[in-house]
């Protein structure tokens, strides 16, 4: 494809980066996360019925530093995934649109993904 | 004078051969999983601890059991649905892109059915 030197419309590196965009990636992301997370609740459950033995192997993975975070990121994964779905059911409904509702949503959907989180890990302690 | 096939205009489908089936599948199951995850969220917060005996005692539960079902099979469902996503908008090469496909529907199906199996096993007793 030649190009004759015309001009090129701007593409993704031109411009400053949207907090719409982020959100979009992270909703894709976290989404990805917890398929993988969906093997661990499930292996959660099938140790448990093959007996004590494999699931204190399981939980001992669980309990080992790795394991803490991975669990923390499935946290922010869910509640991050949660609420913007929302945001997207909204969308659905045709509302949200407008350039600064839809940066004013971005931004309080992952503050309140954040502060979920934060909450769940704090009941939890 | 229409030259489709009065099955096609039936189906009303078009050449794409697909409908509103993928997107509606995603959106039920995100508003099952909305209400299943926050239940999930609340049970790991009010369960006794993870000790063996007490996870079983959880599962164990009838209402536990209905609703941990609900939710491997609906995530499962959903999952299912945006990997798909994912790998057909990632993965290029027709071979690549189907053998992915595939394997993914396996595996979601696979982790579901062992799943479903330990929670009917757990309930059960057996």
């Amino acid at each position: 494809m030649s190009n004759n030197g015309r001009p090129l419309s701007p593409h993704l590196s031109i411009y400053r980066w949207p907090i719409t965009m982020t959100m979009s990636i992270l909703h894709r992301a976290t989404g990805v996360a917890m398929s993988v997370g969906f093997i661990v609740l499930a292996g959660w459950l099938f140790d448990a019925a093959m007996g004590a033995e494999t699931y204190a192997a399981m939980l001992s993975y669980l309990d080992t530093m790795v394991g803490k975070l991975l669990l923390m990121g499935w946290s922010f994964a869910f509640f991050f995934h949660l609420s913007n779905g929302v945001r997207h059911l909204v969308w659905d409904t045709g509302r949200g649109f407008e350039k600064t509702t839809a940066n004013a949503s971005a931004w309080f959907v992952l503050l309140l993904a954040i502060v979920l989180t934060a909450l769940f890990w704090w009941a939890s302690a | 004078m229409s030259l489709r096939t009065p099955l096609g205009e039936v189906l009303g489908l078009g050449s794409a051969k697909d409908g509103t089936g993928h997107f509606w599948g995603q959106r039920l199951s995100g508003i099952g999983l909305l209400i299943l995850g926050l239940w999930f969220i609340y049970a790991i917060l009010t369960i006794s601890g993870f000790t063996h005996a007490e996870a079983l005692t959880f599962i164990g539960a009838p209402l536990n059991g209905v609703l941990l079902l609900l939710l491997v099979v609906t995530m499962s469902y959903h999952s299912s649905l945006g990997v798909q996503v994912v790998i057909e908008d990632y993965v290029h090469g027709h071979a690549l892109k189907l053998a992915s496909l595939i394997i993914s529907r396996f595996a979601h199906t696979f982790l579901a059915v062992a799943a479903i199996y330990a929670i009917i096993k757990i309930g059960l007793g057996a």
